[in-house]
């Protein structure tokens, strides 16, 4: 019983530290001189749905399964080749899984789901590697794969 | 010396008051031949005290009392050196405590940096935000949806190979 403790003190510590990577990676990135960020928040995204927004997307279905939309962009080449570097295999970790890699002459799109059980997700990332720029999209919240496919547009999906 | 001190003396020998040179002296004086009758009792068991030749020990009492102090020693040893550790297990949980609390305030720390300078609103106008949550959903969605028509895609020509195969098959069946 006793050897449970120091166990459990360094899985604290673990999950913490894992927690705090990512924010530090995204930290990182988001000071930089030469990249772009943009942050959503809850509030910010439950006050849109009293708008008029003319767009394709019903953002006011997905306003109240997201906690914030966090956006980082750079055409900046150095920072690109090292962001696209990081963000790869920060992605690729045990907390994500891929859910989407789509590549064409132009670019490579990768989708990333951290699942908060078997149901929920609670975070989508989406990574754009163009030529010229890359760009990190997080959405966070609670999701389900429902809502992913609803997010996606003239497809029919056979079950 | 009076008979009187000689009694005196003993009474001091035996309540472990007396010199060495006073044990010395009841020593000499009982040693003599001039004992009064009345001390002779005293006498045997005064010499008694300082005979040793002719004590026998049995061996089965010695292994007792070496076996004793070596308990006794066993039980000494034992209760300090689990003092010792358990005073170090002490040091080293302090000593771990504090460097969780060292990690945990730097985590909160840098979590609410993070959080002040990633995670808070960048626009402070709605419709502003809006256009841009608008613009990430739709480059997700367009993205999702060009990935779901390759999938569909590839699911069709699946479809079609194996109605083809299975076409094949039954001709050949026939």
């Amino acid at each position: 019983m006793k050897i449970k403790h120091p166990l459990l003190l360094a899985a604290l510590l673990l999950l913490t530290g894992s927690c705090l990577a990512q924010k530090s990676f995204l930290e990182r990135y988001s000071k930089m001189d030469g990249v772009t960020t943009v942050y959503i928040s809850k509030t910010m995204l439950q006050i849109m749905p009293q708008m008029e927004i003319y767009a394709d997307i019903d953002l006011q279905e997905f306003s109240g399964r997201l906690t914030g939309i966090l956006i980082l962009t750079s055409e900046k080449e150095s920072i690109t080749k090292q962001m696209r570097s990081e963000a790869t295999e920060f992605y690729s970790g045990k907390a994500f899984e891929v859910l989407m890699k789509i590549k064409d002459d132009e670019s490579l799109v990768s989708f990333y789901i951290r699942r908060k059980n078997e149901q929920r997700i609670a975070e989508l990332v989406m990574l754009v590697d163009d030529e010229d720029e890359f760009v990190i999209i997080q959405m966070i919240g609670d999701l389900t794969m429902e809502d992913i496919k609803k997010m996606t547009k003239d497809v029919q999906f056979d079950h | 010396m009076t008979i009187n001190d000689y009694k005196a003396l003993l009474n001091d020998f035996y309540e472990g008051k007396t010199t060495l040179e006073q044990e010395k002296a009841l020593r000499n004086f009982f040693e003599s031949k001039e004992i009064p009758a009345s001390l002779l009792n005293e006498q045997q068991l005064f010499l008694s005290c300082f005979k040793t030749d002719d004590l026998e020990i049995p061996p089965a009492l010695i292994g007792k009392i070496n076996t004793l102090i070596n308990e006794k020693a066993g039980i000494q040893s034992t209760i300090p050196s689990g003092k010792v550790i358990r005073t170090q297990w002490i040091w080293i949980g302090t000593i771990a405590a504090s460097f969780l609390l060292l990690f945990a305030a730097i985590g909160i720390r840098e979590y609410r940096t993070n959080l002040s300078s990633i995670y808070t609103d960048t626009f402070t106008n709605p419709q502003d935000a809006a256009w841009e949550a608008q613009r990430a959903l739709q480059l997700v969605s367009k993205n999702l949806s060009t990935g779901y028509s390759q999938v569909n895609y590839a699911k069709a020509k699946f479809n079609k190979a194996g109605s083809t195969v299975n076409k094949q098959l039954t001709k050949i069946a026939k």
